[in-house]
């Protein structure tokens, strides 16, 4: 379970989050929707170490984990996507998916030099752990292409695929749906839900297609202005007039946005 | 690595090749083998900052500070112990003080931390440090003056433990990298410009320290006949069987002497350039490499995904600079002797630098073969050009022009430089062997 208290984080003068307080259930698929600019990335980049808070509290299974470094988080089960597809370019794309386990003997440098057996197994287990995520997201033709020259929606799906490189206990998925075609989506879509129910990964979504909230989250978290709005099923939050207010206080016209 | 690359790099190396035999058939063999030995050493150092640079974006402006201490454990490793200078009041008493002076900034580190949040912190750390500092000095001076006061015209230091100077190379290494951890435990994970900063800071430090505390290796009264690994040519020529030898095969004995020496070293040094290439290209083939190009491609996403990436950085900084400090302590090796004020930035630290970025930096192949390359144009381009603006000015009147022209002959070598420097920038930007 994650608990987020009161966080605060300002850029100078302005507080992209401005005491947002929620609480992620241990094997849940939560949403968390609100308009552009609502502090939802800014959100995940505190909870993930890569932005320090400038007040507040993240607190995973009881234990106080505010400002711990990425690597740390990663080692505690803490995974996320980003936004912006953030892939090692240079590298092709089966690479990308083999670097992830940590503890890899090869990454000793000792091991490099005389330990090359050891190193030689375990690569073919990564590598055919890494073909098969690559199948399940229906890029196995890319496994050998260089992951800079791939489209955005396929370094999406490969920000994903990372994530199901190792044993998570929690992922936050930052749009990992934007860009992707419907179909894709709703691959992703099922491959969540395998993840949820059958490793009882837990999930934080961050997405603005409806449809695709509403399938696979409960609850749903709305934020706004940087603080946390309103939690519930979809149709609650729907229904809730701060948050369709909000949702037009940005210029959104059509209330159809959000379905309302 | 692609087949064309490969087929590049064996003909850009065969070209190289040319160059320095053929200095051998033009000048002398000797002469080649010269621009030889310390081409190899070149390459260690270009391989030690494209570990830095090319695999890992971190910016080095201090190889001359690492060479040097490369350098001093030279001396400290393998010249004779000075007699008397190990006496309780003499070189003890210095490492005491030593000790003391450590001790004092790990005390001050360690109250830094401990009394965070006190209202006099900064009182009670700073007056640590100042009471340190003149117990520091009380106990480090006498004993100074005690030790340079031995003999000063020949040792007036506290000379070396008369090991053998081979083991003297992996000691180089240890102690650059004892100042590349201190170093980076300090300014990485700051801003990268901060790491830029302090290796030119310490760098200077360390050439400061060797040029003004005699004690330590005699300062700029330098320290001169350190003892070789290889033969020397008067033993060789002394030798009866290696005239012999020399004879049948119908060469002068003096000049083969030479040779035979210059070739021992050229041997020692290869083997030593053959063994990193082979550790660092077998690293960089493996998950360690993978983590490496994952971090560098994008930081944040690396971290994200598990990997430390100061601890790498700080890993990976040490390491090249181990490397310098391993070649600094060759070099001194093949001079046979210390001289503080030939560390100069330019010689070491730049020239460096174009070597790696001529050769291709991330590309360790490209990195020895800038280290080869622009050696032997460093050495070769001052009588090439003094050739040139002969020929010039040989049909001109006695005048200022031509003595001007004549006198640009002595800045050549960096007008070379910077124009190899260009020419490669425009037409090959990433270098003549690029990462893949
Ligand atoms: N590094 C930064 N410096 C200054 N302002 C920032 C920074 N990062 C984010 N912001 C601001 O904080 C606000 C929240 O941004 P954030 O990216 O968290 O929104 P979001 O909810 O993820 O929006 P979207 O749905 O468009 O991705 C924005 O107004 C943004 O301009
Ligand atoms: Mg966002």
């Amino acid at each position: 379970m994650i608990i987020v208290e009161n966080l605060h984080k300002h850029f100078g003068g302005f507080h992209a989050v401005d005491g947002a307080s929620l609480k992620i259930e241990t094997g849940s698929i939560t949403g968390l929707v609100g308009p552009n600019g609502a502090g939802k990335t800014t959100l995940f980049n505190v909870i993930a170490g890569v932005l320090p808070p400038t007040s507040g509290r993240v607190i995973m299974d009881g234990e106080d984990i505010t400002g711990l470094p990425p690597h740390e988080l990663f080692a505690k089960g803490l995974l996320r996507t980003f936004q912006i597809a953030h892939e090692f370019s240079s590298m092709s794309c089966r690479e990308n998916l083999m670097m992830v386990p940590s503890g890899q003997s090869g990454e000793t440098l000792w091991n490099t030099w005389f330990g090359r057996k050891r190193i030689a197994e375990e690569e073919r287990a990564l590598k055919a752990k890494a073909d098969e995520v690559l199948e399940f997201l229906t890029i196995s033709h890319l496994a050998d292409h260089p992951a800079g020259a791939i489209s955005g929606g396929q370094k999406k799906l490969l920000e994903l695929g990372r994530t199901m490189m190792v044993d998570a206990k929690i992922v936050f998925l930052d749009e990992v749906g934007a860009g992707v075609n419907r179909t894709l989506l709703n691959t992703i879509g099922d491959a969540i839900i395998r993840l949820n129910k059958e490793r009882g990964y837990t999930f934080c979504v961050i997405e603005h297609d409806m449809d695709f909230i509403g399938r696979l989250c409960d609850p749903v978290i709305v934020m706004a202005e940087g603080h946390v709005l309103a939690e519930g099923t979809l149709d609650e939050i729907k229904a809730n007039e701060d948050v369709i207010e909000a949702y037009l206080g940005t210029g959104l016209k059509n209330k159809d946005k959000i379905g309302a | 690595m692609n087949l064309t690359l490969d087929r590049k790099a064996a003909v850009l190396f065969a070209l190289v090749a040319v160059l320095y035999i053929g200095t051998g058939f033009v000048q002398s063999w000797n002469t080649a083998l010269s621009i030889l030995n310390m081409g190899l050493i070149s390459a260690i150092m270009a391989l030690g900052v494209n570990i830095q640079w090319g695999y890992a974006g971190l910016f080095n402006v201090g190889v001359m500070g690492f060479t040097a201490l490369g350098g001093l454990a030279a001396v400290l490793v393998a010249s004779d112990p000075v007699e008397g200078a190990w006496s309780a009041t003499g070189g003890w008493q210095i490492l005491l003080a030593l000790l003391m002076g450590g001790a004092t900034i790990a005390a001050a580190i360690t109250l830094w931390g401990k009394l965070q949040g006190h209202k006099l912190r900064g009182v009670i750390v700073a007056s640590v440090l100042i009471v340190g500092f003149f117990v520091f000095r009380a106990v480090f001076d006498p004993a100074v003056a005690t030790v340079e006061a031995i003999n000063p015209a020949l040792t007036g230091n506290i000379g070396g433990l008369g090991l053998p100077i081979i083991l003297a190379w992996p000691v180089g290494g240890v102690l650059a990298a004892g100042a590349a951890w201190i170093i980076g435990k300090t300014a990485l994970g700051l801003r990268s410009d901060y790491l830029a900063i302090a290796t030119l800071g310490v760098a200077e430090i360390i050439i400061y320290i060797l040029k003004n505390e005699d004690w330590l290796a005699r300062g700029v009264k330098n320290v001169i006949g350190l003892p070789r690994p290889v033969p020397y040519e008067v033993d060789l020529q002394a030798n009866a069987t290696f005239v012999d030898a020399m004879q049948n095969f119908g060469a002068d004995p003096v000049t083969a002497s030479s040779i035979t020496v210059k070739l021992s070293y050229a041997i020692l040094f290869s083997v030593v350039l053959i063994a990193l290439i082979w550790l660092t290209q077998r690293a960089l083939n493996s998950p360690w490499g993978r983590m490496i190009r994952a971090i560098r491609d994008n930081e944040t996403s690396a971290a994200a995904m598990g990997k430390n990436v100061t601890a790498r950085h700080l890993q990976i900084f040490i390491l090249g600079s181990a490397v310098c400090g391993l070649a600094g302590a060759m070099m001194t090796t093949l001079d046979s002797q210390l001289v503080p004020s030939t560390y100069q930035p330019l010689r070491f630290t730049f020239l460096i630098w174009v070597m790696v970025i001529v050769g291709g930096s991330g590309n360790n192949l490209g990195a020895v073969l800038g280290g080869f390359l622009i050696w032997w144009l460093w050495i070769q381009v001052e009588p090439l050009g003094l050739l040139l603006l002969q020929g010039i000015t040989a049909g001109m009147a006695e005048g200022w022009l031509k003595a001007h022209l004549m006198d640009a002959a002595a800045h050549m070598r960096l007008l070379t430089m910077g124009l190899i420097l260009l020419l490669v920038l425009r037409f090959s930007p990433r270098g003549l062997l690029p990462e893949r």
